[in-house]
């Protein structure tokens, strides 16, 4: 049984590593770095969400077998 | 070290060229900077640790990979990678082994290991190498493991290195995110993304994140699967992504020791020094 609770905690864990990791490079200061992450996470779901949305509707359009 | 006096003195060589000598050959960067002492003790260490791993292991390491997997550059993509020349002495001596199945040797798990770390501590010391080559030619002390020791520790402890540069907020966030994910990674795969033999190249993402993702491999990660889990593809990335993501760690803690090492001397005034008039 897959839970959508137990995917959505195992991707926002993900992309709290991912976006912080990268933050790394762009922000030099440890306080700016904490305080612009809920920020740049927010944004990196939302990116995520619409290519999410563009691979299912090309999924049902141009894979479709029926 | 200081390294804009490096520009103005004549540094000890090119920093390309000590690099991908100790590549090819652990030391040899050393060697050809006119240290031959620290590159002889670093050849012993390095290779030591590999061909100490290839004994443990029978060089068996790559009978791990399915048949369909052993090509000519199965190897590029293992920690291995970052001591070429015995990797590539591996290859040609001991291949793919005898073409058949066979046990593995007790200390299998154990001589694996020596010869990844042995790969990761020649990348160390590659950069140690690359920065060693910008030290001024005349120098007595060019700073060894200025920039590699935060590096290696780093590797060895995701946020380490971090925490050695002063920078303790960026080193709990990473040391809490990835042992984080090393953990729940493993804890939803019951610890079958920490055995090499299960997933070559899984494993060698998760080597990425050091010391406690063998730890927990001592730990957990020889139990048989017993049961399916439905979440164990999801641990097996989850705790492989935690090990890619200590590359951006390591690559920070490179380049904030080279800015550093970068940055002219504070100047400090001298005794001698005229006053300066305040005001008219």
């Amino acid at each position: 049984m897959i839970d959508p609770l137990v995917h959505c905690a195992l991707f926002a864990l993900a992309a709290l590593a991912i976006v912080f990791a990268g933050s790394t490079f762009s922000e030099l200061d440890d306080t700016a770095l904490v305080r612009t992450l809920a920020k740049k996470v927010g944004w990196f779901c939302l990116w995520c969400a619409a290519l999410a949305v563009v691979i299912v509707a090309l999924e049902h359009t141009l894979a479709s077998t029926s | 070290m200081n390294w804009p006096s490096a520009q103005r003195n004549e540094p000890r060589g090119d920093s390309t060229v000590a690099a991908v000598l100790t590549w090819i050959l652990p030391g040899a960067g050393h060697f050809y900077l006119g240290m031959p002492v620290f590159g002889l003790c670093a050849f012993l260490l390095v290779q030591g640790l590999y061909f100490l791993g290839l004994h443990l292991s029978d060089g068996m390491l790559f009978e791990y990979l399915e048949p369909d997997l052993q090509s000519t550059f199965a190897g590029v993509l293992t920690p291995e990678v970052g001591n070429l020349g015995a990797l590539v002495y591996h290859m040609k001596v001991y291949g793919y082994g005898i073409g058949h199945m066979r046990p593995w040797p007790d200390a299998m798990w154990i001589g694996c290991w020596l010869t990844a770390c042995s790969g990761i501590l020649n990348a160390c010391l590659m950069v140690q190498a690359h920065s060693d080559a910008r030290a001024p030619k005349n120098a007595p002390d060019p700073g060894f493991g200025r920039i590699a020791r935060p590096v290696l520790a780093a590797w060895a402890v995701p946020g380490l290195g971090h925490w050695l540069q002063g920078r303790k907020l960026r080193a709990i966030g990473f040391f809490a995110l990835l042992f984080g994910m090393l953990l729940v990674g493993s804890w939803l795969a019951a610890g079958s993304n920490l055995s090499r033999e299960r997933h070559f190249y899984y494993w060698a993402g998760q080597f990425l994140a050091g010391l406690p993702g063998l730890g927990l491999e001592a730990l957990f990660g020889h139990a048989p699967v017993t049961q399916d889990r439905a979440y164990a593809d999801a641990g097996l990335d989850l705790a492989c992504l935690a090990g890619l993501l200590n590359v951006l760690a390591l690559m920070d803690v490179y380049a904030f020791g080279e800015k550093r090492a970068l940055e002219p001397a504070p100047a400090t005034p001298s005794p001698l020094a005229e006053p300066v008039a305040s005001g008219p």
